[in-house]
């Protein structure tokens, strides 16, 4: 046996080894001078520092105890907003970019109708899912661009804006998952099964342009572009299905169907997306990013931060890399995907939606 | 018993610990509140053996990933002031604040793992929260403890000489 060096000697002094290996190093010590000299030294390394740092620890436990109630009510409200699906939060803070990106692509638009009847609607499917790196300070330009063009606005001079449906989340049992509209998937990178399953209902999000005033105020923010008259009153729908919130111990799955925008017939969504990127509202950082967008009708744009575009299973995904919590957002035949965590790291994440089944 | 019992039970002893590790009262209290809304989210809690220990386990393991997230070596904020040391503070208490300041001259791991030694986890335990092997918990024990005999040593030599030793300490392998 060569010389071990000083972690198993460490082991062996705290015998910590397998019988074999302790039977070896044993042996090995007894004709070693060298080494019996070491663990003599390990020895007295170790004597040493338990003798002072034992107070330390001792000391410890008369030490003051601060924030036992602070904590407790926190554990507290965090435990209701769980059953109240605060989870859900989340979501609905993703429906809210969503709408965001609705307001782009539809909302201001409703444009270029040629028939005055306009029964028939368009419905885009969310197909792709990108990033937009979009900063506190990019949304305060965004506002004092606005406000210099067009003074203080209020969004209720432009349409009324109505959410329709139920809002919430409910808890649901794993029996449930059959009856759901879409097939579950779950990862199988583990054989851990979710703790708990709740549907998160998300309503939809009417808008009704005032033509008249969007035009005003297109005009005063220096646009040429007009909403046809037709458009005005007519509804612009933006809907999100019943998603499936499963929550694993160190990270939750939503999963549902991809958001749908449906517009009048006749709605050049693409014609409405370039006058708006046309704007001059936007820092020229966000722009370039807008005008790079391909297609409008099938694109969701993801604002944040600092979001980072990640392949999964070969489609393209968003990463919100944040301090104290990440998410991973990607679609797939139809489904779009959310997985977030406080703990995993971003590859963990990956790799975990890499394996749903 | 009832999750508030249970909490009241144990938060003392999980805060203290933390506050060990940590040095520091306010992350100690969010490294408690985390373990223990581990602890609730847990469905399967008469699975646990040792709720204590587990307690004690997943703390290790956030102040694990809160020091490799910091990647600095953390310093005591307060507690030791040369100026207002005097006659009046214990010896002892003088002795402690010692070790604690040559502590937070080894790298993180080493200080973490050393105070989770002397406060009584496994080999087995320590090799889990740290993700590594048990081989590798003893080198970085046997390194850890020979590092803070020297600097420990260097401090009293340099004390003697009434000259600061921490600049050459702090400088060694």
């Amino acid at each position: 046996m060569k010389c071990p060096d000083e972690g198993k000697l460490l082991l062996y002094l705290e015998n910590q080894l397998s019988q074999d290996e302790y039977q070896d190093t044993a042996n090995h010590l007894t004709n070693c001078s060298v080494c019996s000299a070491r663990l003599a030294e390990l020895r007295e390394n170790y004597d040493f520092t338990a003798h002072n740092l034992a107070g330390l620890w001792e000391n410890q436990k008369s030490a003051p105890v601060t924030g036992q109630q602070k904590v407790w009510q926190q554990i507290q409200t965090q435990q209701q907003f769980n059953k109240r699906g605060v989870r859900a939060m989340k979501t609905k803070k993703f429906a809210i970019a969503a709408a965001l990106v609705l307001a782009l692509t539809a909302i201001g638009s409703m444009p270029a109708i040629q028939t005055a009847a306009a029964n028939l609607l368009q419905i885009f499917r969310v197909e792709q899912v990108d990033t937009l790196t979009m900063t506190p300070g990019d949304i305060q330009k965004i506002e004092q661009a606005i406000y210099d063009g067009a003074g203080s606005i209020d969004i209720e001079d432009f349409g009324s804006v109505q959410s329709v449906g139920e809002s919430g989340a409910y808890k649901i049992e794993s029996q449930d998952l059959a009856g759901l509209d879409f097939p579950v998937k779950v990862p199988s990178l583990t054989d851990e099964s979710a703790t708990a399953y709740s549907l998160q209902k998300t309503p939809s999000i009417e808008v009704r342009p005032k033509v008249e005033s969007v035009n005003e105020l297109l005009k005063m923010l220096g646009s040429s572009y007009k909403l046809p008259a037709a458009l005005d009153g007519q509804i612009c729908k933006f809907k999100m299905g019943d998603a499936l919130v499963s929550t694993y111990h160190d990270y939750e799955l939503i999963q549902g169907p991809v958001p749908e925008i449906e517009v009048p017939d006749g709605v050049n969504v693409k014609e409405v997306a370039r006058a708006m990127v046309a704007l001059p509202i936007w820092p020229e950082n966000i722009r370039t990013q807008l005008e790079s967008v391909g297609d409008w009708e099938h694109t969701l744009l993801i604002p944040d931060e600092n979001p980072q575009k990640v392949s999964i299973n070969g489609t393209q995904g968003v990463l919100l890399d944040h301090e104290t919590n990440r998410a991973l957002v990607w679609q797939e035949d139809g489904m779009l995907y959310i997985l977030q965590s406080q703990l995993e790291k971003a590859d963990n994440l990956a790799a975990i939606a890499e394996s749903l089944r | 018993m009832t999750a508030e019992d249970f909490f009241t039970q144990e938060y003392p002893l999980l805060y203290r610990y933390a506050l060990y590790l940590t040095r520091d009262p306010e992350i100690s209290q969010d490294l408690c509140q985390e373990t223990f809304m581990r602890w609730y989210r847990r469905t399967d809690q008469e699975k646990v053996e040792n709720p204590r220990a587990w307690l004690k386990k997943v703390l290790s393991n956030l102040a694990i990933n809160y020091f490799r997230h910091k990647k600095v070596q953390y310093k005591i904020e307060s507690g030791f002031d040369e100026a207002e040391t005097s006659a009046t503070t214990m010896n002892q208490d003088l002795v402690r604040l010692e070790v604690e300041e040559i502590l937070t001259w080894l790298p993180w791991k080493e200080q973490i793992l050393l105070k989770m030694k002397m406060a009584g986890m496994t080999y087995a335990e320590m090799a889990e929260v740290l993700d590594v092997s048990i081989g590798s918990v003893g080198t970085m024990l046997a390194r850890a403890m020979k590092r803070f005999k020297t600097l420990y040593e260097g401090k009293e030599v340099s004390n003697n000489n009434e000259v600061s030793g921490r600049r050459q300490a702090a400088a060694l392998p």
